[in-house]
């Protein structure tokens, strides 16, 4: 009895160790959306980087017994270091555990069918902290105006390079100005949407998506749990871009609404909230009457895929991706509206919510991603005798240097 | 490898203590030691635990060369080869590029630095090894005769990697022969998932706090994020390096040794004096030993010369030591300065005040020294200074005063426990004399913390992508 200490812990380390040894391992994390780290195997280069014994580590953490349980159960050790205000906390995430992980080993657990995994650098972004206001969860922005400036040139060089075409520059918000405090984000997106506008060279035509959406900040326009903007949000930037060009928007009562129930989006599987947990999304969005058909480019391929606006099999985790079916280096849609006008849209995942509305008003879209294509605008634009080009960013693309050099390679 | 890693608590742990404790002999138990501490090491540093073998050679064989040449002027040289030995190594793969930089800050040159990534460790084996052989050139020990004894010594990981700087004169009988008990193991079980706890649960937490309030645009701290920031580091920079010590002297104790103590309690210090005979001992002892008192020994004639001319190398030493940064060099000349201003009048002074007065005035002083220590960038020291000394100007931003109150009771507990609270409880559960209760209490607090260290360990390893898709 006296030395009941020593005999628990012993208890504790050999039962652990043995389990570990016979229990199955999984191979995949549901909520990480990763491959769990493998066995690695020993080579001479893997030894001396160091690579091979940090990967047992790694295997045996990413392996241990009751792995999900106990991390549920860290979370709630760390939910009561102290008291938790009811409607916001804030989350960052340290630095060094961003790198641990191998990014090719992301997978998307519950796939789409038509969505490929990507494994480049860039497409991601470092997302620094997110606050949950409300039971919903947001991303701080700060843009600065040296970056927008840059934009502003790119935008100008293409403008110069295709001087018959229109070419329009949309700032889509990303919720901040709309639904935090102003104790912490004070109109930090729209003064950047403004410096941006202001320093567009002549002939490039802002669109006012924020004015728009702004009366209707009350409705649904930006998720809880994930950090896009809904089908709705893009409706009334919808309604700005048409106001600039010229033409009326079809009413949203004329369109077709349907939703995908049960929407946990990637800020949830940041915070891991409780309270995102209990205010799920739905994804709702609205079908244009013209018929359409969609085709896209996967990467290093000529040959194009059919597809559709609407992949209305999405759901789940990737709900999102109803959307034009994900991200493709180039997707190009035929309307059955015949009024020879033809749109080039450069964009990111939050251009998917939007480009759909266009249908109404242009026989032919042309969607390039900025992350995949590897094309020449050029030729695309010549070739397919584009009209129209419109730059449909939301604020942290267009404050990023990475977007400017990948839409100013694929000028040349 | 790291205590705190489950890999080592559930594979190496286990393994480690089957053949240790199924084996008789005291050399066989040391062969399996040294066997594993080498495992241990190089899992960390793949090429360079070559060092450490080499580094066990030398000494090994100028102990004895000084030892057998006791009485001639030439055991001067079995020292002066482990100085050179062993500070060249430290030289080479600390200092280099410090020292390039500078060099060519100040000659306008362009040599290129080695760029040699820092051994884990060194910075602790190559003073354990310089002292040994010191101290055989004094008398002070005995070489040791037998090679695997001496790696023993050199290589035995629960210290190698993280102090304490176990010295060879508080081993030297263990290493060939030792006590192992059930009483020393539970003991050591005690004492290392104290140190466990207080690595994982409090010094990790610590860290990721005093990360988001002092690791962003320097401009944006404001005072109340500086102040918060800099005592959470502080607690960071405790919890961490007591908590590692504690794993180590609890480590010891399962394998029978008796390693001497690290800390004590350093912020119930009533002055910097005080503070450094209870921060980190093992190394103010050392550079007390092997620096303070020789230097005061020589000029001892000018008693004032001698103090600032021992106190100013003795910290501009024990700065160097903690990093090859002008920032640190800084943060050692500091507390030298201070320790000086003690020393030379103001102790005297100190002493007659109200022990709260003491307090306060080493709270003050130990706080923004963490500055010196977090930032190694000198214009964001100059910024993040004058913000947290502009009293005119407090003010606080939502977002720390967020972090600390959803952090404030582990907050209140980390300050707590950083005093002799648990001194203090114990003594409590004491009171009640019936063994058993005692007993069980401190058991199940024990086991608590482990089981509460492995779970946040395991939560540690939830990595979710965290790179968004746009």
């Amino acid at each position: 009895m006296r030395y009941l200490l020593s005999i628990l812990f012993l208890i504790i380390i050999f039962a652990g160790g043995v389990l570990f040894i016979i229990v199955p391992h999984k191979t995949i994390s549901v909520n990480e959306k990763r491959k769990l780290s493998p066995f690695p195997t020993l080579t001479f280069q893997n030894y001396y980087s160091g690579k091979y014994t940090d990967s047992i580590d790694l295997y045996y953490s990413d392996n241990f017994l009751f792995r999900d349980d106990l991390i549920s159960i860290a979370n709630k050790i760390k939910d009561n270091k102290g008291i938790k205000s009811s409607d916001i906390v804030i989350y960052s995430k340290n630095k060094e555990s961003n790198n641990l992980i191998d990014k090719n080993k992301q997978v998307k657990a519950d796939i789409l069918d038509t969505v490929k995994i990507v494994n480049d650098d860039h497409e991601y972004q470092n997302i620094k902290s997110v606050i949950v206001y409300k039971n919903r969860a947001l991303q701080m922005f700060a843009g600065s105006s040296k970056m927008a400036a840059n934009f502003s040139k790119l935008m100008g060089e293409y403008k110069l390079a295709f001087p018959n075409v229109n070419v329009y520059c949309m700032a889509v918000p990303v919720g901040g100005d709309f639904y935090l405090p102003s104790n912490i984000n004070k109109n930090n997106e729209i003064k950047f949407i403004n410096s941006l506008y202001n320093s567009l060279s002549n002939g490039v035509v802002p669109i006012r998506a924020y004015e728009y959406m702004k009366p209707h900040y009350k409705e649904y326009l930006q998720f809880n749990t994930d950090h896009h903007w809904t089908g709705r949000g893009a409706y009334y930037a919808y309604a700005g871009f048409c106001n600039a060009i010229g033409v009326s928007p079809v009413p949203i009562e004329k369109l077709t609404r349907k939703v995908i129930p049960n929407f946990l989006g990637t800020l949830y599987y940041y915070t891991l909230s409780e309270g995102l947990k209990n205010n799920k999304d739905s994804v709702e969005y609205f079908k244009v009457q013209v018929d359409t058909k969609s085709e896209y480019y996967p990467k290093n391929s000529n040959k194009p895929i059919k597809s559709s606006l609407y992949a209305e099999y999405a759901k789940g985790g990737n709900a999102y991706g109803v959307f034009l079916g994900g991200d493709f280096p180039l997707t190009k849609i035929t309307s059955s509206v015949k009024n020879g006008k033809k749109i080039l849209v450069f964009k990111d995942s939050y251009g998917n919510a939007f480009v759909p509305y266009l249908a109404s008003h242009f026989e032919e879209v042309y969607v390039i991603d900025y992350r995949y294509f590897e094309g020449s605008v050029k030729k695309l634009v010549n070739d397919n005798k584009i009209t129209d080009i419109l730059f449909a960013h939301n604020v942290f693309m267009f404050n990023a240097s990475y977007t400017i050099s990948r839409e100013r390679n694929m000028l040349k | 490898m790291v205590f705190s890693s489950l890999f080592f608590n559930f594979f190496f742990l286990p393994i480690i203590l089957i053949f240790y404790f199924f084996t008789k002999s005291d050399q066989l138990k040391n062969v399996i030691l040294v066997f594993f501490s080498l495992i241990f090491y190089a899992w960390g540093e793949p090429i360079w635990f070559v060092l450490l073998i080499i580094s066990a050679i030398v000494d090994y064989l100028n102990g004895i060369f000084v030892e057998n040449n006791k009485d001639s002027k030439i055991a001067m040289l079995g020292v002066i080869s482990t100085l050179i030995f062993n500070l060249g190594l430290l030289c080479t793969f600390k200092y280099a590029d410090f020292f390039i930089e500078n060099v060519n800050f100040l000659l306008g040159s362009s040599f290129k630095a080695p760029g040699l990534i820092l051994p884990i460790g060194i910075s602790f084996y190559t003073f354990q090894t310089i002292s040994y052989t010191i101290d055989v050139y004094n008398g002070k020990v005995k070489a040791q005769r037998s090679f695997l004894n001496f790696l023993t010594f050199v290589t035995l990981f629960p210290q190698l990697v993280a102090g304490p700087i176990v010295r060879y004169s508080i081993i030297q009988n263990q290493l060939s022969k030792r006590q192992v008990s059930w009483e020393g193991f539970n003991k050591g079980v005690e004492r290392f998932c104290k140190g466990l706890f207080k690595k994982v649960a409090i010094a990790n937490t610590a860290g990721a706090i005093a990360n988001q309030l002092l690791d962003k645009d320097i401009q944006s701290i404001t005072f109340f994020g500086g102040w918060m920031g800099l005592i959470i580091f502080g607690l960071q920079v405790y919890y961490d390096f007591s908590g590692y010590s504690d794993m180590a002297i609890g480590l010891g104790k399962i394998f029978g040794f008796d390693f001497n103590e690290n800390f004590n309690h350093p912020y119930t210090a009533k002055s910097i004096t005080d503070f450094w005979r209870k921060w980190h001992m093992s190394l103010s002892t050392w550079l007390s030993d092997y620096i303070f008192t020789p230097i005061m020994i020589r000029f001892r004639d000018h008693r004032v010369a001698s103090l600032i001319i021992a106190t100013t190398t003795t910290f501009f030493v024990s700065g160097l030591w903690h990093g090859a940064s002008w920032n640190f060099v800084l943060w050692g000349l500091y507390f030298g300065f201070w320790v000086l201003f003690e020393s030379l009048f103001f102790a005297k002074i100190l002493k007659r005040t109200p022990s709260i007065v003491q307090h306060v005035y080493f709270i003050a002083l130990i706080i923004p020294s963490w500055m010196l220590f977090y930032y190694t960038d000198f214009n964001k020291i100059k910024i993040l200074g004058a913000t947290i000394f502009s009293f005119n100007n407090i003010s606080a931003d939502l977002e720390s005063l967020l972090l600390i109150k959803e952090n404030i009771f582990w907050l209140i507990l980390a300050i707590l426990f950083s005093l002799p609270t648990f001194k203090f409880l114990n003594g409590l559960v004491n009171k009640i004399k019936n063994n058993l209760v005692v007993n069980v209490l401190n058991t199940s607090i024990t086991v608590m913390f482990f089981v509460i260290s492995i779970i946040l360990l395991v939560g540690s390893s939830y990595n979710p992508f965290l790179y968004f898709r746009f």
